[in-house]
């Protein structure tokens, strides 16, 4: 194979598909492989990964390229119906594929001591390889319905995570919970992928976004722009939590730690931030869409940092500490800046997986920062209470403590009424049976 | 009423401190096989192992056929089938042959899919089906409302009023991880919380629309937590003779987070930095209000609006019976007729009467009786492995005199993890001697080290230190302590503006966007390297921190001189020091004979990312690390008129003799002695010859250690396995960074000669004690009180969370989350989890402790019944009893309220040349063998 | 028009309907899985060999050499022939054994062979025959009385709608009244609302499997586009937009129903009917992609619905006990094969990446919307909802606490094993490599874009294919 850009852009990608793909096979055949050897094979393609990147962007620095795309032809096509099958590599999107390879790498090597003698380990690396390859393939697709690809495949391998302890009823529901937030919230990139389909005639980044990263231009301006940006803006939502949709993130703690990092501290809650950055040419031609982003990342920057801190367990506030600085990271994005968010976006994920990796010691690094402290650890939150009122203080703080009553609001405008529609009609339904009596026992035997 | 109710709460503190106790300390007036069977019944969790589990055993061998046959000839008799069977035979049958059970859900497709009855069974079975009786199941009234009202209106109230009930809890009880403490938490749980939700101007979640009319009421009302109470049972419509059932139902339904409050409130001092006012009564206030609430909301939506809250009582809870169910009963009968080789044609031929007394006898051995006697027989098996070659042992080498003068004795704790460390530091110089006592060696105290903050209790649990030790830095190096203290001020400040901001808003932009390089070289060097990284950071601290030399303020001269901040006595004296000295060398049976230099080791445990670090630390140190209780223990031991005192009690310490203290890392292998400065010249060569011993030692325990976690084969010898458990101890990733007390079966009191050369597997408490040199019983009566409670509380902590890891210990850590520094959750709103994770437990063998005492049983009894809580551990069989004559060496295992002597059935023990060469490449449990190299000697 | 070499598809019909008279014999019972099994594997065998030959020749029309007035293959009707019998062959194969007696294989040899012959049907007549012979024998099996009767009326009155409409046609009456009773008997099969009643009812109370197989035979829609607009282009036209307003309207209407229902069965059947409705919208759109999108997603439901249908009623007969409620029945633990089954059909038919179901549904949903750019956000929604519902069947059925007493069931055996592992092959190969399928059924809807518009253009109204 020849040594160029697009063959290490495809090898990156295809890895962990292809290993998630094997594992999968071997499973229905029976075969229950060792821990060593999940292990090595993890390592072995995330370093494999790695260094493919390494020569991608050798490859493309030695060529003088600043961007590469790779992949020929459609993937299917019905006439001038074309998904074409590209991946693209611009200073975009290898920052953060390299960033998911580390990070994924890291965590598996962090796993195979974590999980050993776990029930789910051979599930738990099947669904890391199929996350990877899905992120992967968000950050290196090269049209919005690729991007969908691996948007959906994150989606559900982060439903199937969260309910990894599946024994217990929380994590199943939490998970339920979790999927039905990204499905929702996924009808807005659906659509906005067909409005480009529609009205730009692609949604190959080439051929809507023209240019080079940054400082693309954009073929769709106006009013198609702003529905656009708005409508991939409620897809962004959802992955990365702003507000209101925020009440999945701490429900996702169920899972097992390292994929509580990997996840929610730092490359699926980044999608939905890298999106909006590379829709960053719609939103500059839109000035109300730019101003929406800005707005929901200002409310998801005091949402989340007034969570957290009224948060009194570890993960929680780490969740939402990440909130917090993907509403800044949104901000960011609204206002223009390209180099700022990429950059904020990489520190982000690297100092969050940290943290998440280390929760489990805060009881062990609290005592030991009281001891060093002779005692007395500065008192936080301290500024509320000779800042505010009394009364404002302790509404606020019941705001925080019930997570700004978002779930409360959902609940109210959008998964109430759907219910309590839902039970209308199934009572009207009913009322309408066709047998006069309720069937009794669904075990027929016929 | 609700202190009867919080009885059957967890009685577990914040997790930093971790003490081991009986999880059914609540049930222990019962004798243990019954007590099992209650609690499963409140608690909804597993008895004993599954049945499954048990059969496994038979399997392997770890339960013999013999030994069920023998726990069932313990068992009344009857006859079933006059001449033909009684319900031993029919017993010990159905056991061994594995009587199978069926489930009415599956039934069908036994019969249909898996053609249970092929060939032949058709007739049997169509007998079966005959002689099975039905027995309606009355049905039970729902135990609160929130069961009532999942019947009626298909809504789990708890899912409605959990979630908001766990993040006040939490809020409420936080120690620091919160930047926003909760408003109003000095004025006790119930004010706090109305006054946080009762004003207006907020959204309520579903169902609980009403909560904020409903606080503004009570305060309106001005109630206590008691009246709010009352009245919600009241408005739910509970009658005041069910008051006692609904209350403990509700507080069941968390117990982790009702059991803290009430932890807190039994003992506020438990709270490790913030003392908040808690009382279970305003918790349980809270919990009713939110729930009257949220049932009226419930039924309003509906549309039931119109019923009364009462209504939830009389929904019965039952479920109807099925046609399958009789298939399955039948099924079972079935399959026991035909392990029991009984065919159609033979029970014809009994007559209907006797037919039905066979089938009834049947139905009545059920899987829970069956897994009573499995668990009997899986007892009996350990009791054997363990007795019998303890008195062969015994019987081959009569423990002989006093014999030459070893050139150290080194003092332990009497845990199972110090067993194997003792062992090989026999193997590797045999010319040591050790001992084991309790690990705070009778030095109960409140100790500030240098680098503390606070003063922590040195001691086991029940009793309350009296004086406080403090560590002081050298009067030469105070310069370099006041270095020390700054510094470390200042790494705190840092540090912790650097975990604050990275989660503030604007701070955590800086930080997230500039800093974050700093962030990927831990990232990626503590995941790849730990081990490495470990040693970076330590040597930094080394660099950086200032390490003067210190000593301990620990005498005081005055009789009475309470330190006006806490009460205690500031230090000991002389003749408190000689009490100290002379009860644990006395209790230990040492009263001469010493060697030139004696150390003292305490021990501990340090790990990261593990929740439950205390809960690996000394047990008799109360969840504390005993390092500094050897060093004073030690340091009074040295001192010449402490000596001199001892003498008038008969302890003789000869001259020549140096005390040194130290502690032991049971996690990183590390060993420490202190105050070496001090050791005098002439006694250099035997301290480097014991730091060699020492060092070898740990070595060869690392590398016993590591046989448990993987192949021992892939860690080679003991310097590769040292540095395996030091990585271990530095890992973020590592779930189990020791096994803790995990496989713990065995207690041992009495001379090293009983077990000197025998290879316990890390199994067994010892406890030296020497029954010659306690004439009056008072030495084994100060034992037994110290030692059975801790051994006791250890084992049935860890049996319990061994058979139902879920509901009494707190499941995998995986998705463990810290709560405000008291405990941990499962994700993000869950009980507090009570208990010992299953990564900590899920190599134990779940068996009650077993004591072998080295003294005749007449004067074990004696001691024992003396002491009430120690007749209850025994008389209710929560512990096993053997004692082991000092002089002739029989063994007597206690039966019921009988001793029975264990007949000799064992002529050689398997031996190795060392320890290593026994337990090389094998990870399972191993039988005790004899270290023939050392007993060659 | 050319012909095919040999009568394959009055074979395939034949075989099966043989099959089910032999299976009534006494004396087959102990072999009657064998029997049906060699007849549906023949079945799709002779079904395969039409395919093979189509494409040989272009997919252009073809008849059979000696009945050409009967049957006739195209790339419509071809391939979902093939796909019909093989979703029989695997329900006949995964059925438990107490769903295979003599009496019970017969209903559903006699439902494939009445749909085959509505697909292969070359006119109105033959396709009333299939169409009446498809019904019947599930009819039959309706436990309940009162049930079975009034789901006899309603199904009947689909059957009697077709017959007038064939009759008024052989009348050469023109026109309206021809073309709406063929619409009402489509909308009644097809289950559109309000008539989606009829076959929740009938996944709660018949036999589930003949239930499943029946919905799958899909003859409503697959009237619409084969005979009803193709007849009637003028009528069509008028009358397409409210006939697929209305689909989209049931795809809604059944996905919100789905969101609280916790029976099993008719979640199943709310999730098939909210699917199938996009589909059917899909099919009407007229659009190239949209029509595409929905022949693509009628396999990926086909094979998604019959492995999820064939699942749950194994649980049913492993387990007897009620399986609805909200309490998670934690069968992962026992029956890991069949949960990731299940959980790959659930995704794949909701357009999980790597499945069929990814292009199927992202046609279907640009196609529904450059329809009706407003309407058409309907369907996305749909399948989310749909999506959700899947997922917490899923989580319901086998998440959870694992229950002790429920350890004797086993997980799938070998002849389950098989038989969804080929199911899932199929589903995981069109979605890595779809381009050749969507290629194949796009090929069909240009067959029917090209039917619509030479009837168009000839303006001819009456007449029979």
């Amino acid at each position: 194979m020849p040594l160029t850009p697009q063959t290490f852009l495809i090898l990156a990608v295809l890895a962990p598909g292809c290993l998630f793909l094997g594992m999968g096979l071997l499973w229905l055949v029976g075969v229950n492989p060792p821990e060593k050897a999940i292990a090595r094979t993890a390592n072995a393609t995330y370093g494999f990964v790695c260094l493919m990147l390494c020569g991608l962007v050798w490859s493309m620095r030695s060529a003088g390229l600043t961007s590469v795309s790779a992949g020929t032809g459609n993937w299917y096509a019905v006439h001038e119906f074309q998904i074409p099958l590209t991946l693209l590599a611009d200073r975009l999107s290898v920052p953060l594929m390299g960033l998911t390879a580390l990070l994924s790498g890291l965590v598996a090597v962090f796993s195979r001591r974590y999980l050993h003698r776990e029930r789910g380990f051979f599930r738990f690396f099947l669904l890391l390889h199929l996350f990877a390859f899905g992120s992967l393939l968000v950050f290196a697709a090269g049209s919005v319905d690729l991007l969908i690809g691996g948007w959906e495949i994150i989606c559900v391998s982060s439903a199937l995570l969260v309910a990894f302890f599946h024994e217990r009823p929380e994590p199943v529901k939490s998970a339920i919970r979790v999927y039905a937030t990204y499905r929702g919230c996924d009808i807005g990139i659906m659509a906005g992928a067909f409005f480009l389909h529609h009205w730009a005639g692609s949604t190959l980044y080439r051929s809507v976004f023209p240019g080079e990263w940054p400082g693309q231009s954009s073929v769709m301006t106006g009013g198609g722009a702003t529905l656009i940006g708005l409508f991939l803006l409620l897809g962004a939502m959802g992955k990365s939590a702003q507000a209101p949709f925020s009440g999945w993130l701490p429900r996702a703690m169920e899972g097992p730690t390292p994929s509580s990092a990997i996840f929610y501290g730092a490359i699926s809650v980044h999608a939905g931030a890298y999106l909006m950055l590379r829709a960053q040419p719609l939103l500059a031609a839109s000035s109300f869409a730019s101003g929406v982003v800005i707005f929901i990342g200002a409310c998801s920057a005091i949402h989340g940092t007034m969570v957290a801190r009224a948060s009194s367990d570890v993960k929680t506030s780490l969740a939402y500490s990440s909130i917090s600085q993907l509403g800044l990271i949104f901000m960011e994005i609204g206002a223009g800046f390209s180099w700022l968010p990429l950059i904020h976006i990489t520190g982000h994920a690297v100092v969050r997986t940290l943290q998440f990796l280390k929760a489990p010691s805060a009881l062990h690094e609290f005592h030991g920062l009281h001891a060093a402290a002779g005692g007395h650890l500065p008192k936080t939150g301290a500024h509320y209470e000779t800042a505010l009122p009394a009364g404002l203080r302790s509404w606020l703080y019941r705001l925080a403590l019930d997570r700004g009553h978002h779930d409360t609001i959902l609940d109210h405008v959008v998964s109430g009424p759907l219910r309590k529609l839902a039970q209308r009609m199934t009572s009207l339904e009913n009322r309408w049976r066709l047998s006069p009596k309720a069937p009794s026992n669904e075990g027929s035997h016929v | 009423m609700v202190e009867h109710a919080a009885h059957l709460l967890p009685s577990q503190g914040p997790i930093g401190v971790f003490i081991h106790h009986n999880t059914l300390h609540a049930f222990q007036h019962l004798p243990f096989e019954d007590a099992v069977v209650a609690a499963s019944g409140v608690y909804g969790a597993e008895p004993f192992m599954s049945e499954a589990a048990y059969r496994e055993g038979l399997a392997k061998g770890r339960i013999r056929e013999e030994d069920l046959r023998a726990v069932v000839e313990r068992e009344a008799n009857e006859a079933i089938l006059p001449g033909a069977l009684d319900r031993r035979t029919l017993r010990s049958t159905l056991l061994i042959s594995g009587q199978r059970d069926f489930d009415a859900a599956t039934i069908d497709w036994a019969l249909e899919e898996s053609r249970l009855l092929e060939p032949d069974g058709h007739g049997l079975f169509a007998a079966c089906l005959e002689l099975v009786e039905m027995k309606a199941v009355p049905a039970q009234p729902p135990a609160r409302p929130r069961d009532g009202l999942l019947h009626l209106a298909g809504i789990d109230l708890d899912e409605v009023i959990h979630p908001l009930l766990i993040r006040l809890t939490g809020v409420y009880l936080d120690q620091g991880i919160a930047y926003w403490p909760m408003p109003n938490r000095q004025s006790g749980f119930l004010d706090s919380v109305r006054a946080l939700l009762a004003p207006g101007w907020a959204l309520y979640p579903r169902y609980l629309e009403r909560l904020g009319d409903e606080f503004r009421a009570q305060l309106e009302q001005n109630l206590d937590a008691e009246e709010v109470a009352l009245k919600a049972l009241d408005r739910l419509g509970v009658p005041e003779e069910d008051w006692e059932r609904v209350l403990t139902a509700e507080l069941l339904a968390l117990p982790g987070w009702a059991g803290i409050v009430r932890e807190l409130e039994k003992n506020p001092g438990l709270a490790p930095h913030v003392r908040v006012p808690c009382s279970l009564m305003e918790f349980l206030a809270v919990r009713l209000t939110l729930e009257l609430v949220a049932a009226v909301g419930v039924l309003e939506e509906r549309g039931m609006g119109a019923l009364g809250l009462h209504e939830w009582r009389k929904t019965p809870v039952s479920t109807p019976s099925r046609p399958a169910e009789r298939r399955a009963k039948a099924a079972r009968l079935w399959d026991a007729l035909r392990r029991l080789g009984l065919s159609e044609r033979d029970l014809t031929a009994w007559n209907p009467v006797l037919r039905r007394r066979l089938a009834s006898e049947i139905q009545k051995f059920d899987a829970l009786e069956r897994r009573r006697l499995f668990h009997l027989a899986y007892e009996l098996r350990h009791e054997q492995d363990v007795l019998q070659p303890l008195a062969l042992h015994r019987r081959n080498k009569m423990p002989g005199g006093r014999g030459r003068r070893p050139f150290a004795d080194v003092f332990f704790c009497i845990d199972e993890r110090e067993e194997s460390l003792r062992r090989h530091l026999e193997e590797v110089a045999p010319d040591v001697k050790t001992h084991g006592t309790a690990g705070f060696f009778g030095v109960a105290m409140e100790y500030t080290g240098i680098d503390d903050a606070h003063g922590a209790a040195l001691c086991p649990v029940v009793v309350k230190p009296q004086h406080s030790v403090r560590e002081r830095p050298s009067s030469h190096h105070s310069q370099l302590h006041r270095r020390r203290v700054s510094r470390r001020r200042a790494w705190a400040r840092m540090a912790r503006q650097t975990f604050l901001s990275s989660r503030t808003l604007l701070r955590g932009w800086a930080s997230t966007t500039a800093l974050w390089p700093l962030a990927l070289f831990p990232l990626v060097t503590r995941v790849l390297a730990p081990g490495r990284y470990g040693r970076l950071e330590k040597a930094l601290h080394k660099r950086l921190i200032p390490q003067p030399s210190t000593e301990l303020a620990f005498t005081r001269s005055e009789a009475e001189a309470h330190i006006a901040s806490n009460g205690l006595l500031q230090g000991f004296t002389l003749e408190e020091m000689i009490d100290r000295v002379a009860g644990t060398l006395g209790n230990a049976g040492l009263r001469d004979g010493f060697a030139r230099l004696v150390a003292i080791l305490g021990h501990g445990s340090t790990s990261l990312n593990n929740p439950h670090e205390s809960a690996h630390d000394c047990g008799a140190c109360g969840g504390g690390r005993g390092g500094p209780n050897g060093r004073v223990f030690a340091a009074m031991a040295n001192r010449r008129d402490v000596r001199r005192g001892l003498r008038a009690r008969s302890v003789e310490i000869p001259g020549d003799t140096w005390f040194v203290g130290g502690y032991h890392d049971t996690c990183n292998a590390g060993i420490a002695l202190f105050d070496l400065e001090f050791v005098p010249e002439s006694h250099r060569s035997e301290l480097s010859r014991l730091r060699v011993a020492l060092d070898a030692a740990r070595a060869l325990d690392a590398q016993e250690r590591v046989r448990r976690f993987e192949a021992a084969s892939a860690y080679g010898g003991p310097g590769r396995a040292l540095r395996h458990v030091q990585d271990r101890a530095e890992r973020l990733s590592e779930p189990r960074p020791e096994y803790g007390h995990a496989t713990n079966a065995v207690c041992i009191v009495g001379r090293r000669e009983l077990t000197r050369g025998l290879f316990l597997d890390r199994r067994a408490f010892l406890v030296s004690y020497d029954a010659a040199q306690d004439a009056g019983d008072s030495a084994l009566a100060r034992l037994l009180g110290a030692v059975v409670p801790v051994c006791a509380g250890i084992s049935l902590e860890y049996y319990f969370s061994f058979v139902d890891n879920e509901r009494y210990g707190c499941g995998t850590k995986l998705p463990h989350n810290v709560t405000g520094l008291i405990g941990v959750m499962n994700g993000h709103a869950s009980d507090l989890r009570t208990g010992l994770p299953w990564q900590m437990v899920e190599v134990h063998e779940p068996v009650r402790i077993l004591f072998a005492v080295e003294s005749t049983p007449e004067r074990v009894m004696k001691v024992m019944s003396a002491n009430p809580e120690l007749a209850e551990f025994l008389g209710n069989r929560w512990i096993r009893l053997a004692t082991i004559d000092p002089d002739s060496g029989e063994v007597w295992i206690r039966r019921g309220a009988e001793f029975e002597r264990l007949s000799p059935a064992l002529d050689t023990l398997p031996s190795a040349a060392s320890s290593a060469d026994w337990f090389r490449g094998r990870i399972e449990h191993l039988p005790i063998a004899r270290i023939s190299s050392e007993s060659a000697r | 028009m050319s012909d095919l070499t040999a009568p394959w598809l009055t074979g395939s019909i034949a075989i099966p309907l043989a099959a089910a008279a032999v299976s009534r014999l006494p004396g087959t019972q102990r072999h009657a899985r064998a029997i049906a099994v060699m007849a549906c594997a023949a079945s799709l065998l002779l079904s395969l060999e039409t395919v093979r030959e189509l494409a040989a020749a272009g997919w252009a029309t073809m008849s059979e050499p000696w009945v050409p007035a009967l049957f006739s293959a195209n790339a419509l009707n071809a391939v979902t022939m093939a796909l019909f019998a093989a979703l029989a062959l695997v329900t006949l194969i995964s059925a438990p054994r107490r769903d295979i007696g003599g009496r019970q294989v017969s209903t559903v040899l006699t439902l494939t062979a009445g749909a085959l012959a509505a697909y292969g049907a070359g006119n109105l007549i033959v396709f009333l025959g299939g169409w009446t012979a498809s019904l019947l024998p599930v009819l039959l099996t309706i436990r309940d009385k009162a049930a079975r009767r009034r789901a006899t009326l309603e199904l009947a009155a689909s059957a009697v709608f077709l017959a007038v409409a064939a009759i008024l046609l052989t009348l050469g009456v023109s026109g309206g009244y021809p073309f709406a009773f063929l619409v009402l008997a489509a909308v009644l099969r097809a289950g559109l609302f309000p008539f989606h009643r009829v076959a929740i009812q009938r996944f709660e109370d018949g036999p589930l499997l003949p239930a499943g197989l029946l919905m799958n035979a899909y003859l409503g829609v697959f009237l619409i586009v084969r005979f009803a607009v193709p007849l009637f282009p003028a009528e069509a036209r008028t009358a397409l937009p409210w006939l697929s307003a209305l689909a989209l309207f049931t795809a809604i209407y059944t996905a919100v129903l789905g969101i609280v229902e916790r029976k099993p069965r008719r979640l199943l059947a709310l999730i098939f009917l909210s699917q199938s409705s996009a589909i059917f919208a899909g099919l009407v759109t007229a659009r190239p992609e949209g029509t595409t999108g929905g022949l693509v997603q009628w396999i990926v439901l086909g094979v998604a619905s019959t492995v999820m249908i064939s699942i749950c009623r194994s649980i049913e007969a492993r387990i007897d006990e009620p399986l609805a409620g909200e309490r998670l029945l934690g069968l992962a633990a026992q029956m890991p094969r069949l949960a990731v089954f299940f959980a790959v059909s659930a995704f794949a038919l909701v357009g999980l990446p790597g499945t069929l179901g990814f292009p199927g549904e992202d046609l279907l949903i640009h196609g529904v919307l450059s329809a009706h750019p407003l309407l058409g956000i309907i369907v996305p929604a749909a399948i989310a909802l749909n999506a959700y519902s899947a997922y917490r069947l899923f989580s319901r059925l086998f998440l959870g606490a694992p229950v002790a007493a429920w350890a004797e069931a086993p997980d799938a055996l070998p002849r389950e094993r098989w038989a969804f592992s080929a199911c899932l092959a199929i589903l995981v190969w069109g979605g890595l490599m779809p381009s050749q399928v969507v290629a194949m059924r796009s090929t069909a809807a240009d067959l029917l874009a090209a039917l619509t518009a030479t009837a168009a253009t000839h303006g001819t109204t009456g007449g029979k294919h």
